[in-house]
C-alpha cells in the first residue's frame, strides 16, 4: 500500500506536469482538488486513463471519479479494493 | 469607428528557443543551450509569474502566454481596460501540428489510450484561451492559418478588428512552434495613447509591423 | 453596405447539395449512423461519414481523386458548384475565399505512408494551396481555425471584408472530417455512442460528422433575399476547453452582435430574434450553458433547434453548414425539428423545436460555441426586395 502511494504520487506529480509541488506536497490526504494542488477535469480525465492504462481500473461515471479523485489515500483504496473484487 | 492611422504600436516582444526579447533588447537569454522545453521554464521562472497552469501547457501555447505577458506586463492601460475593449488575434503557419504528433503517439500504439490533455492542445486557438483566461479578455479573438508572416493581411485584420469592436486593446502578431523551435512576435496595438509615451511607440503600419517582425527597429 | 446571401452548398453524410440536404432534414432524415471501425474506437460509434467512394464518383468529372486528399476533394466540390453556378469569378482579384477547418487533413496521420500525400499536406495551410492549385490562382486564402466556431466566425470576417469594401465577393468554405484521432473527443468524454440528442433532458455527448459547406457573399441582393447583419466573437476567459458556467461570453457575442446590426440607438436593447439556429452540441455542460444564456437574454421562448442530430458536430464546417440550413429555413418558411430531442430538460428549458413545422422568420440569429473559450453570433434577416 505504502508503495502504491508512493507510485501513485510520483506519476501524478509527472504526468499532470505539476512541476511547482514537490512529494511533500502531496500527502496521503492532501485534497487533489483543492486549492494548494489545484487539479481541473482535465486533470481527472488524464488520471483516469492513467488509472486504466497501468493499474488496469476504470473508473465507470462521474460520481465514482468525485468519489475515488479526493486524495491519494482514496486513490490508492479504489485501486486495491478493485484488484481484489 | 477608429482609423488605422489611429493605431499605434506600444509594444513589441520577440521569443524563440535563443532569447526573448522586448522592444528589440534581449532579457533573457538561453546561455546553457537549453532545449525548447526547458527554455521555456526557465523565462517563466525568472518573470516572476506564478501560475502553475504554465507548466500544462504545449511549447506553442507556452510560447504565446509568456509572450503575452512581457508584452502587457508594465502597461497601466493594460491593466485598467475593460475585458471586452481588449482582443487576441493571431497567426501561424504550422497551426498545432507539433502537439499533434504527439497526441498521435499516445495512441497510435494499438490499444493505447489517448490522451486528453494533449488532445485539447491540439486547436491552435487553445493558446489565445490560455491569454485570455490569464488576462481576462473577453473581446474579439481569432486564429488564422498563414503561410507566412503577411503584414497586409494583419493590417486589414487588425483594421477590422478595431473598427467593429471599438477595442482599445489587442495582442496581435505571429507564434510558430514546430519541432522544438520558437518563433513568436507579439505587437500590443492601442487606440489610447499617453503624449508622454509617444517617443517609444510606433505606428502601426505595413513598414513597420515588418521592421519590427524582423527585430528591426 | 449591406451585405447578401447569393449561393451556397451543402455536402455532408446527407447528400451533395444544399437542396438535397434540406429536403432530407425535411423529412426527418439524419447522416447520423452506427459505424464499426476499430481504428476510429474499439466500440461501434455513431457518425456522418461521407463515403470517398461516392465522394470519388461525384468529383472524377472535374478533378484527379488520387491527386487530392478526402477533405480537400470536399472543398474542391464546392468550389466546382460554385464555377458551375456562374454567379461569381472565383479568380476574380475582388473575390475573397476564405476556409475554416480546425484540423484539415490530419486525418492522414493515420493512414499508411500519410496515405502517399506527403508531409507538407498534414498542415492546415495544404488546404488552400489545393485551392490554389485547382483554380489556378495564386491569391492567399486565409484560413481560421478558431475550434467549433471557425465556420461562423469565417461568415463575420467575410461579411466586413465586404463591408469595408476590399472586395466585391466573398467565398467562405468550412470543412472537416471525422478521423482516428478524433478519438480524442471520447478521451475528453464527450462523445455520446447514441445518436446524439441536443437540449434532451437525457443528452450524453456528442457524435461527429464529415462536411463541407459553402456560401457565396456580394454586395447585391439577387436570389436569396436574405441580409447578413451584425456578427461577433468573443472569450469566456474561463476555461480552455469546458464552457463557461454563466453563459457571459456567449451573452456578450450575441449583445455586441446585435448593436453591430444597428437595429437601435439603445445600446441595451438587445433584438429578440424569431428563430434561434443555436450550437446545441448534445454535451451536458454545453447545451446547459446555452440554456442560460438565452434564459438570462430572454430568449428561452424564441423558437430553437439544432442541427447537430442531422450531421453530427462537424467542427469548422459548422458554423457555415448550420447557417445554411437557417438561411433555407427562413427561405422556405419552415423551421426543422431539433432532431434527436425529446424531453424538456426542466434545469434549463427553452423552446425546442420538436417537429419541423411552418413558420415564417424575419429574424435568425445563428449561434456558435468552441474550445478555448471563443463564441460568436450573427444575425440574418430577410429582405423584402
Amino acid at each position: 500500500m505504502e508503495n502504491l502511494k508512493q507510485e501513485l504520487k510520483l506519476k501524478i506529480l509527472e504526468e499532470l506536469n505539476l512541476e511547482d509541488l514537490t512529494i511533500e506536497d502531496l500527502q496521503d490526504d492532501t485534497l487533489l482538488f483543492g486549492e494548494k494542488i489545484g487539479l481541473d477535469s482535465i486533470d481527472a480525465l488524464e488520471i483516469i486513463v492513467m488509472l486504466d492504462k497501468d493499474y488496469g481500473v476504470k473508473i465507470i461515471n462521474q460520481q465514482q471519479g468525485i468519489k475515488v479523485f479526493h486524495s491519494i489515500q482514496t486513490i490508492a483504496d479504489f485501486i486495491e479494493e478493485s484488484r481484489k473484487a | 469607428m477608429p482609423k488605422l492611422s489611429e493605431i499605434y504600436i506600444s509594444n513589441w516582444v520577440h521569443f524563440n528557443e535563443k532569447e526573448m526579447s522586448l522592444k528589440g533588447v534581449p532579457i533573457h537569454q538561453n546561455q546553457t543551450d537549453s532545449e525548447l522545453k526547458d527554455f521555456l521554464v526557465e523565462v517563466y521562472k525568472s518573470s516572476g509569474l506564478s501560475y502553475p497552469k504554465f507548466y500544462k501547457m504545449d511549447n506553442l501555447s507556452k510560447s504565446a502566454f509568456i509572450s503575452a505577458h512581457y508584452l502587457t506586463h508594465e502597461s497601466e492601460v493594460w491593466k485598467v481596460s475593460g475585458e471586452s475593449k481588449k482582443g487576441v488575434l493571431i497567426f501561424n503557419s504550422v497551426s498545432s501540428l507539433e502537439t499533434d504528433y504527439n497526441f498521435h503517439k499516445t495512441y497510435s500504439p494499438k490499444d493505447s489510450i489517448p490522451s486528453p490533455s494533449l488532445f485539447v492542445y491540439t486547436l491552435p486557438n487553445i493558446l489565445i484561451g490560455e491569454i485570455c483566461i490569464y488576462h481576462k479578455i473577453k473581446g474579439e479573438n481569432l486564429f488564422f492559418i498563414s503561410e507566412s508572416f503577411d503584414a497586409d493581411e494583419i493590417l486589414a485584420q487588425c483594421e477590422q478588428i478595431f473598427e467593429f469592436n471599438a477595442l482599445d486593446q489587442l495582442i496581435c502578431g505571429w507564434v510558430d512552434s514546430f519541432e522544438s523551435k520558437s518563433n513568436a512576435t507579439l505587437f500590443l496595438m492601442e487606440r489610447k495613447v499617453k503624449q508622454n509615451e509617444s517617443a517609444a511607440i510606433k505606428k502601426l503600419n505595413k513598414s513597420n509591423l515588418e521592421l519590427l517582425y524582423l527585430n528591426k527597429n | 453596405m449591406s451585405v447578401y446571401v447569393q449561393h451556397y452548398n451543402t455536402l455532408s453524410s446527407l447528400g451533395f447539395t444544399a437542396q438535397e440536404n434540406f429536403d432530407r432534414m425535411k423529412s426527418g432524415h439524419s447522416g447520423i449512423s452506427q459505424h464499426q471501425k476499430e481504428n476510429y474506437l474499439a466500440n461501434p460509434f455513431y457518425a456522418g461519414i461521407i463515403n470517398e467512394e461516392i465522394l470519388n464518383q461525384h468529383c472524377s468529372y472535374f478533378l484527379d481523386p488520387n491527386q487530392y486528399t478526402k477533405l480537400e476533394k470536399m472543398v474542391l466540390f464546392n468550389i466546382h458548384n460554385i464555377q458551375q453556378s456562374g454567379l461569381v469569378d472565383i479568380n476574380n482579384e475582388k473575390t475573397l475565399i476564405i476556409l475554416s477547418s480546425t484540423k484539415g487533413n490530419i486525418d492522414l496521420l493515420d493512414q499508411t505512408d500519410l496515405g502517399g500525400f506527403g508531409k507538407e499536406r498534414l498542415k492546415l495551410s495544404a488546404l488552400g494551396k489545393a485551392v490554389q492549385i485547382f483554380t489556378g490562382q495564386s491569391k492567399k486564402i486565409p484560413i481560421l481555425s478558431n475550434a467549433c466556431i471557425s465556420g461562423l466566425a469565417a461568415i463575420i470576417i467575410a461579411k466586413r471584408y465586404l463591408q469595408k469594401e476590399i472586395y466585391d465577393n466573398a467565398v467562405v468554405i468550412g470543412c472537416d472530417l471525422v478521423s482516428p484521432f478524433t478519438k480524442g473527443f471520447n478521451s475528453l468524454r464527450a462523445l455520446s455512442f447514441n445518436p446524439c440528442a441536443p437540449y434532451d433532458k437525457n443528452r450524453d455527448g456528442i457524435n461527429l460528422g464529415d462536411a463541407a459547406a459553402a456560401i457565396v457573399l456580394g454586395k447585391e441582393n439577387k436570389g436569396h433575399s436574405i441580409e447578413l447583419l451584425g456578427g461577433h466573437v468573443s472569450n469566456d476567459a474561463n476555461h480552455i476547453s469546458g464552457p463557461s458556467r454563466t453563459g457571459e461570453g456567449l451573452i456578450l457575442a450575441i449583445q455586441q452582435a446585435s448593436r453591430n446590426s444597428n437595429f437601435s440607438k439603445d445600446a441595451n436593447l438587445i433584438a429578440k430574434p424569431d428563430y434561434i439556429n443555436a450550437h446545441g452540441t448534445a454535451t451536458l455542460f454545453n447545451d446547459g450553458m446555452e440554456a442560460i444564456a438565452f434564459n438570462t437574454l430572454g430568449f428561452s421562448d424564441c423558437q430553437t433547434n439544432s442541427m447537430k442530430g442531422f450531421w453530427g458536430h462537424t467542427l469548422g464546417a459548422a458554423g457555415v453548414i448550420e447557417t445554411i440550413a437557417s438561411i433555407q429555413s427562413m427561405e422556405q418558411n419552415i423551421l426543422l425539428e431539433s432532431k434527436g430531442f425529446k424531453d424538456q430538460d426542466f434545469e434549463h428549458p427553452m423552446n425546442i423545436l420538436s417537429k419541423s413545422q411552418n413558420f415564417e422568420t424575419n429574424l435568425c440569429l445563428k449561434t456558435a460555441s468552441g474550445f478555448g473559450g471563443c463564441n460568436a453570433a450573427l444575425y440574418l434577416s430577410k429582405t423584402n426586395a
